[in-house]
Formats: structure tokens, C-alpha cells, sequence
């Protein structure tokens, strides 16, 4: 009976040493740097030739750029579409693309665009303004149910073809983030070649043509969607080094949700590009296989948003007290290992428009301050620790997506709260259902991030018109707010818009409208056998230098 | 055991009605009726000697490895229902510092939001514990009744009874369970449901089959001729007989329970955050796995032993109470 005993202990220990063991192999796993690196003579120069892959999370719903308003898809339509107008790094100026000159009327109102003569669908045929414009009305047409593509073109009365190359675009009232929309967001408004819309019809999202520097060859459901270069691209940006078409035969991305595999098929070779997750930055930061690059995101990552037409959010004090509680540095440390910003208004630094002034009026950590606005606003704190009002606790759902980031910052939010007397429950849903239960304002409270490069997103997450089908999830509509958020939109003078601008940004903190946590510090591995990649400041990645060392 | 004493019982009431002439013929080759009514009492004197559970619990005593499991097992249920006294730290306190390993303060290290890992694992034991048993009580019972159902009436209602249970065990029990819980929403007590209702089946089919052999014996047939109900028969002289195997299944079942928690968790359709639940918690870990190994090891441990007792015991079990199986 010891015997056994021992026996059964024995095997129970060796399991669990067995156990332990290969969490600490896979620890080590990572190989030894490769020592024959050094002596390998400098290449002369790029070579055209190879593949690249890029590591994604998630894959696109479709390629249809009006269906769409997912990064994921427009990750690729940049690619097949082009921007019709660049913005350099160094200057952030914008240059030329597709068109050539860009210049706006007297009143603002109209946008006369000159095509650059020579520029070629994938097909062979000649771009015409006539194409853009079948492209924009298609987007502009309420049939075609547009999900992004349309708000960015902003309110246009009229297209018109002027010649062969040349197009008028009069809005309704001067628009002021429409070069934005065909600049970066240029992937949402590309032009869609219309002989390939009409031979595939309803199924245009999965076999996609356009202009831009790489073709579509294939898209592998689950897996991977894989580019080929095109080879009569010649209308690259000034700022390129390369003038011709892009150097590597094939651009593959390969989609892997899971942050550790991901990581694993970076260090396995499998791809070359990869935004780094952050638990795993660390590592990864002096890892001399890889360079990194790393940029502070165009966006507030993470905020937390209120429902603002709900028992108790509706009382601003409620809303202050949260943005006075939470710790913010505790929820970069644990949700982002610490690689992010405190963010302290709808938007960050990173964003042009952003009013300085924010830093004042921001909600500093104050759990007395939070205690005294909730006891002020008649919550008093009963029993358990939970405060209550008329005989009802003070509990909040929070409803968020089953990210890991996410999942921890709702914990260490929940833990915040606590002490102040706020009971948090955390309700988890996949993208589809955390939509559709947002819209119709089921929450109290979400968490929520986005990645935008214009003021304009306030207007897309704040303005009245945005309740319901937009992603105005706060539920907030006020006259004062939406008239900021018009005129914004409305002037096209940047001294004149950053003041609407700034208003619109004082209101929406004192009105304490979300809790803005953090905006991230994003960090992008490339394997060294790619050469040449670059990101803007803006967070662009600029691909077209790009080349495949393939000794 | 029971339906021993009562057949034996019923044997002198039901004398009157003129089949207890025949009573005295003990053992003899099963030719007549009188020979089946005959065996009950003899069955009954076998028992008052040596009732069944005494032989097996005697067998179960010289298995030390079952022993062994029933005693880590014991440990493991004191632990869980005595979390709150013997965790160090509140589970779900967030204070202490992130990623921390094994130290005194804390013994199994702090987790990725600075909990502490071993007060999280014995509040975890509760979950598993809960779950387990939960799920295999619902199981059992809706499994159990059926089984009995059908194996008793037989004829088209068991028809209909085996072959729903057959299309339900055409899934995979984890896939079963994936379904449910995506109809009632992801959450602990849906999880529950959605086991118990997945290993249904395996109940009914054993139940059933035991029930179909036991309803042979002659001390059911003299029941029956002594006028005894249906549910009388089921409950008193069929349900002890099918004891045995079925009490081996719920045991392993429990074990079975705690894994499935632990994988519907580890993909986020089980206990919510912050529950500390086995399962939930190895699924945050893996993405620090190469930078602090305490965090996927310990619950891993906790998740591997306990199953690995419970299915030690069941087999220990087994052994015990069906002899008959142990070559």
C-alpha cells in the first residue's frame, strides 16, 4: 500500500515536473540568433523579386469598398485602390496620386480634381473621371446601403465630368475632411473598375479590381488573401524612392487571430510583418532578428462609453465620478503592458485638431472627489458596499469584446470602481452582437476604441444623427454639441476649424461624455529580410520601397 | 439493497395469494414460476448476510490507489468549500504587483492583474466542484428516468426514447454543449445546463441497459405477480440493481464535467470575468506562458490532478462494485 502510494505520488510529481518543464522549453524556445548574419557583404541595392507576408487578426467581411467599414478591409482595398492623393511623412503635406492637382473653390464648396493622364485599371483599360465618378455615385447611391465610404465623401450635391481627366465635386456646404477621404481613407473611396463590377455583380467583394500598386489573385476564407504586384504601376508618391511598380512579386496577409501564434509565426518565419501584441513587445523590442517600428497610434484605443439616456449615466456627476475613479496608468500597465498614453479627451495628441487645452479640464484620480459627486448626485452608499438610490443599487453592465486587452482593462475598471461604490458587471460579445446591442442601447456602459486620422470622427461618434445606425453608442444628442460638429465639417479654414474644433472637445470632456483611457503606443515587427519598410508618423505603413533580401 | 428486503418482505404478504408454496424450492433451475418467485428470499438471505455495499466497500479498502484518490479527492473538496478560510488573499483584489512569481506572500505567484494565483485556484475548486456536480446531477436524473422509462416499458416509447438519444449522441458532448450554451449565452449556470444535457445520453443508454438485464430477474417478475406498480417495481427492486455501474459513470462524469468547464472557459463561453475558474484562467495565461509559467502551470496542475483523481477513484470504483469486470 506505501508502495503504491509513492508509486502514484511519483507519477502525479513527474507529471506535474513534466508540466512544468514544458512551459520553461517553451520559454527557451526562441532559436539562438543566427551567428553567420555579420560577414553576409551589404546588398547594392533593392532587387525586385520574392514574397512578403503580413501578419492580421482579423480577415475582412468584403472587398467592396462601399460594404464595408472594417480596418481589416480597408488594409487590403489601400493596396488594390491606391490613395488618389498621398500624404508625405516628413512634411504631411498631401502629394500627388491618381490626381494630379486638387483645387477647391473660392466658397469651399467645390473640388476640381485633375487625373494624372496614363493611369491604367488592372484590366489594361485607361482611368477616366468618368469611372470616379461612377464609383462615387454608386457610394453616394442610398441603394447600395454604403457603410463608411459615403460619410466620408461628406454631404456632395454633384459630380460632374468636366473632360476626359477632369472632375467637379460641389458639396453641399464646404467639407473640410474630404481630402482626408481620399487620402488615407483613400482604400474606402478607390475606384472600382466598372467592367469588373458588372461581370461579378453581388459577388464584387471577393474578386475586386482597381488601380492601385497590387493586384488581387486570391482569397483563401479563414486564411489568407494574396496580392500580386502590378506591373504597369508607374504613379507612385514623390517621396518614394521607387518610382516603378513595387518590388516584390506577391503580398500575402495571413490571418491569426491569436496574439500567441501570431507571435510564434513571426519568430517561425512564416511572416515578415506584424503588428507586435503588447504583451509580447518586450521581447520582441531587442530581438535582433527584427527591426521595429513603433508609432503612437490615431486614435483613442480605449474609453469607456456611457449610455447617456439611461438611469444613472444620464446624470453628468455619475459620469464624472467614473472618469475621477479610474486609474489609468493601472489599466495601461495591465491591459498594454504599460506601452500607451493616458488619454484625457475624444481625441489624442497624434490627431490634428487636438486642443491642448484638454490636459486642463481634464477628470484628474480623485476617489474623494468620485465619492463626493455620486453621494451629491443621491447615491448613498449602502450595504455591501454598493451604493443605492431609492432602494436600487448601483449597478452598471459593461459590455465589451472578448479581446484580451479588453478583458483585462474591464477587470482592473471593475476593481476601480468597487471602491467607490459602483457594482460592475462585465458582459462579453462578439463584434456583430456588441453592435447591433449598442445601437439599440441595451448597455450602461462599453468599452470601445477607434482608429481615425481626423477630427471628423467626433462628429461620426457624438452627432445625433449618428444615434441608431451611426456609432453615436453614447446616445447623446444635444443642439449645442451637433451644431459644433457641423460647422467643423463646414470650414474649410484650418485656423477657423481647430477653434470649432476645440469646443467641440471642451464640451464633450465637461460634459464627461466617455472615460477616455489610453491611446496605445503600437510597435510593428519586420523580419530583416525585408528591407526598406517604412511607417509615417501618422501610423501609414509605406510599402512601396519595399524589398525582399532573398540570399 | 432495498429492493432485497423488500422482495423478501413481500414474500410472506403476497404467501396468501398461493404463490408462496412454492418458496421453499430455493435455487433451483429456473423451470416455473414457482422457481422465480423462489429465488427472491434466496437472494434475500444472501444479502442479510453479506449486503452488497459492505463486499464492495471491503474490495475498495484493499485498492490503495483508490484509497489514495479518495483522499485526495476528500482534501480537494475541503479546500473548495473552505476557500474563503484557507485563501491568503481575496481572489479577486487586484492591488498586489502584476506577474509576480512563487514567493512567500505569494505562494503561486500573482497573476496577470496581480491576483493571487493560489487564493484564485482554491475559489476555483468551488466553480469545478459546483459544476461537476451540478452537471452530472441533472444528467443523471433526466438520464437516469429515461433509461428506467425506457428499458421498463419497452416497445415504441423506448423506441422514441433511444433514438432521440441517439441523435443527440451524434455529437461530439462538447460540441452538444458549444450549441446550448450559444442559445442560452454564455455564463456558469448555462454551462452547467449545457454538460448535463450534453452527457444525457451516456446515462440513458446505461441506465437502460442495466434496467433490460435487472427486469430478468425473477424477484421482479414475482413483484410484478404480487400486483406491485410499475414505479414501485422501478424505484424499490430495478433502480438499487442499476446502482452500481451508474455511481462508477457519475464519478467519472464529474471528472468529465470539470474538464468540459475548463474548455468551454478557456474559449470564453464559460465563467465571466473576474470569476477565477480553472479553465478561464489558463486561457488568459497562454499569452504570457513564455514570460511567467506560474500563471498557465498551477491552474493546470489544479485542472490535470483533479481529474486524474476523480478518474482514478471511478475506476477504483469500478472495480469494487463490479467484480466481475476486473479481469
Amino acid at each position: 500500500m506505501l508502495r503504491l502510494r509513492t508509486g502514484l505520488r511519483g507519477r502525479v510529481v513527474q507529471f506535474g515536473l513534466l508540466l512544468v518543464v514544458l512551459a520553461l522549453v517553451a520559454g527557451c524556445a526562441r532559436p539562438a540568433p543566427q551567428e553567420q548574419a555579420a560577414p553576409t557583404p551589404e546588398p547594392a541595392g533593392p532587387k525586385p523579386g520574392g514574397r512578403v507576408v503580413i501578419g492580421y487578426t482579423e480577415e475582412p467581411n468584403t472587398l467592396d469598398p462601399h460594404k464595408t467599414g472594417a480596418a481589416a478591409a480597408w488594409f487590403i482595398m489601400d493596396k488594390l485602390g491606391g490613395p488618389y492623393i498621398w500624404e508625405d511623412p516628413e512634411t504631411g503635406k498631401y502629394v500627388p496620386g491618381v490626381f494630379e492637382r486638387w483645387e477647391a473653390s473660392a466658397d469651399g464648396r467645390t473640388w476640381t480634381l485633375k487625373l494624372r493622364p496614363g493611369v491604367k485599371f488592372h484590366s489594361g483599360r485607361a482611368l477616366t473621371a468618368a469611372d470616379v465618378k461612377a464609383t462615387w455615385d454608386r457610394a453616394l447611391d442610398p441603394a447600395t446601403k454604403t457603410v463608411a465610404a459615403a460619410g466620408m465623401l461628406g454631404p456632395i450635391e454633384n459630380i460632374e465630368v468636366v473632360d476626359e481627366l477632369t472632375l467637379k465635386v460641389t458639396h453641399k456646404k464646404p467639407f473640410g475632411p474630404f481630402l482626408y477621404a481620399i487620402a488615407q481613407l483613400g482604400g474606402y473611396t478607390h475606384t472600382i473598375d466598372p467592367d469588373a463590377l458588372a461581370r461579378h455583380g453581388d459577388n464584387y467583394g471577393r474578386n475586386p479590381s482597381s488601380v492601385g500598386p497590387w493586384k488581387f489573385k486570391e482569397w483563401v476564407t479563414g486564411s489568407s488573401i494574396t496580392l500580386v504586384k502590378n506591373p504597369d504601376f508607374n504613379w507612385t508618391a514623390p517621396f518614394f524612392k521607387n518610382q516603378g511598380p513595387p518590388y516584390p512579386d506577391e503580398l500575402v496577409v495571413k490571418y491569426i487571430p491569436e496574439d500567441a501564434t501570431r507571435m510564434a509565426a513571426l519568430e517561425a518565419g512564416e511572416i515578415d510583418i506584424v503588428t507586435v501584441a503588447p504583451t509580447e513587445i518586450d521581447r520582441f523590442k531587442d530581438d535582433p532578428r527584427f527591426e521595429i517600428h513603433s508609432y503612437l497610434a490615431q486614435g483613442v484605443n480605449l474609453s469607456i462609453w456611457f449610455n447617456t439616456t439611461k438611469v444613472p449615466l444620464d446624470d453628468v456627476r455619475v459620469r464624472r465620478a467614473i472618469n475621477h475613479a479610474v486609474n489609468r496608468k493601472a489599466i495601461i500597465d495591465a491591459a498594454i503592458e504599460g506601452h500607451g498614453v493616458e488619454a484625457h479627451g475624444p481625441l489624442p495628441p497624434t490627431i490634428w485638431g487636438y486642443w491642448e487645452g484638454v490636459k486642463d479640464i481634464a477628470y484628474k484620480l480623485d476617489v474623494t472627489r468620485a465619492n463626493a459627486l455620486l453621494d451629491e448626485a443621491g447615491w448613498k452608499m449602502g450595504a455591501g458596499g454598493v451604493r443605492e438610490k431609492d432602494g436600487k443599487p448601483l449597478k452598471l453592465t459593461l459590455f465589451i469584446m472578448p479581446l484580451d486587452a479588453w478583458q483585462r482593462a474591464a477587470q482592473v475598471i471593475q476593481a476601480q470602481l468597487k471602491p467607490i461604490g459602483i457594482d460592475v458587471e462585465i458582459q462579453s460579445y462578439e463584434w456583430g452582437t456588441l453592435m447591433q446591442y449598442l445601437s439599440e442601447g441595451r448597455h450602461d456602459m462599453n468599452l470601445m476604441g477607434y482608429g481615425y486620422g481626423d477630427p471628423d470622427i467626433m462628429y461620426l461618434v457624438f452627432h445625433s444623427s449618428q444615434i441608431g445606425s451611426g456609432l453615436n453608442w453614447v446616445h447623446y444628442g444635444n443642439p449645442e454639441l451637433d451644431e459644433l460638429l457641423e460647422a467643423q465639417r463646414h470650414t474649410p479654414e484650418a485656423d477657423k476649424r481647430a477653434k470649432v474644433v476645440a469646443d467641440a472637445q471642451k464640451f464633450i470632456v465637461e460634459q464627461a461624455l466617455w472615460a477616455p483611457i489610453y491611446t496605445q503606443q503600437v510597435y510593428v515587427a519586420v523580419n530583416k529580410r525585408v528591407k526598406d519598410f517604412r511607417v509615417s508618423p501618422r501610423g501609414y505603413w509605406l510599402l512601396h520601397d519595399m524589398w525582399v533580401d532573398q540570399q | 439493497m432495498k429492493h432485497r428486503t423488500r422482495a423478501e418482505n413481500m414474500v410472506p404478504t403476497g404467501g396468501g395469494d398461493g404463490t408462496g408454496g412454492s418458496a421453499g424450492e430455493g435455487t433451483g433451475p429456473m423451470s416455473g414460476v414457482g422457481n422465480l418467485v423462489g429465488t427472491a428470499p434466496a437472494t434475500g438471505a444472501e444479502s442479510r448476510a453479506r449486503p452488497w455495499y459492505t463486499a464492495a466497500a471491503r474490495r475498495f479498502a484493499r485498492n490503495p490507489t483508490g484509497l489514495l484518490a479518495l483522499g485526495c479527492l476528500l482534501a480537494f473538496i475541503a479546500s473548495a468549500v473552505l476557500a474563503p478560510l484557507l485563501a491568503p488573499h481575496d481572489p479577486l483584489d487586484i492591488s498586489g504587483e502584476r506577474l509576480q512569481p512563487p514567493s512567500r506572500e505569494h505562494l503561486l505567484g500573482t497573476d496577470e492583474l496581480g491576483r493571487d494565483i493560489l487564493s484564485r485556484i482554491l475559489y476555483g475548486g468551488r466553480v469545478s466542484l459546483q459544476v461537476g456536480i451540478i452537471a452530472v446531477v441533472i444528467a443523471l436524473s433526466v438520464g437516469g428516468v429515461l433509461g428506467l422509462v425506457a428499458a421498463y416499458w419497452e416497445g415504441r416509447l423506448d423506441g422514441v426514447i433511444m433514438r432521440v438519444m441517439d441523435m443527440m449522441l451524434a455529437f461530439p458532448g462538447i460540441l452538444l454543449a458549444l450549441v446550448i450554451i450559444a442559445v442560452l449565452g454564455p455564463s456558469l449556470f448555462n454551462v452547467m445546463i449545457a454538460i448535463g444535457i450534453a452527457s444525457i445520453p451516456a446515462y440513458t443508454r446505461l441506465v437502460r441497459g442495466s434496467t433490460l438485464s435487472a427486469k430478468q430477474n425473477e424477484y421482479v417478475e414475482a413483484a410484478r405477480a404480487l400486483g406491485a406498480g410499475a414505479w414501485r417495481i422501478i424505484f424499490r427492486h430495478l433502480v438499487p440493481n442499476v446502482a452500481a455501474p451508474v455511481i462508477v459513470l457519475s464519478t467519472l462524469g464529474v471528472a468529465g464535467a470539470i474538464l468540459a468547464t475548463a474548455g468551454l472557459s478557456f474559449i470564453g463561453l464559460g465563467a465571466p470575468p473576474p470569476t477565477p475558474e480553472w479553465g478561464a484562467m489558463l486561457a488568459t495565461a497562454r499569452n504570457y506562458i513564455r514570460r511567467a509559467w506560474w500563471l498557465a502551470t498551477f491552474p493546470g496542475l489544479a485542472i490535470t490532478i483533479t481529474v486524474l483523481v476523480i478518474n482514478i477513484l471511478g475506476d477504483a470504483l469500478r472495480d469494487a462494485l463490479d467484480p466481475r469486470l476486473k479481469s
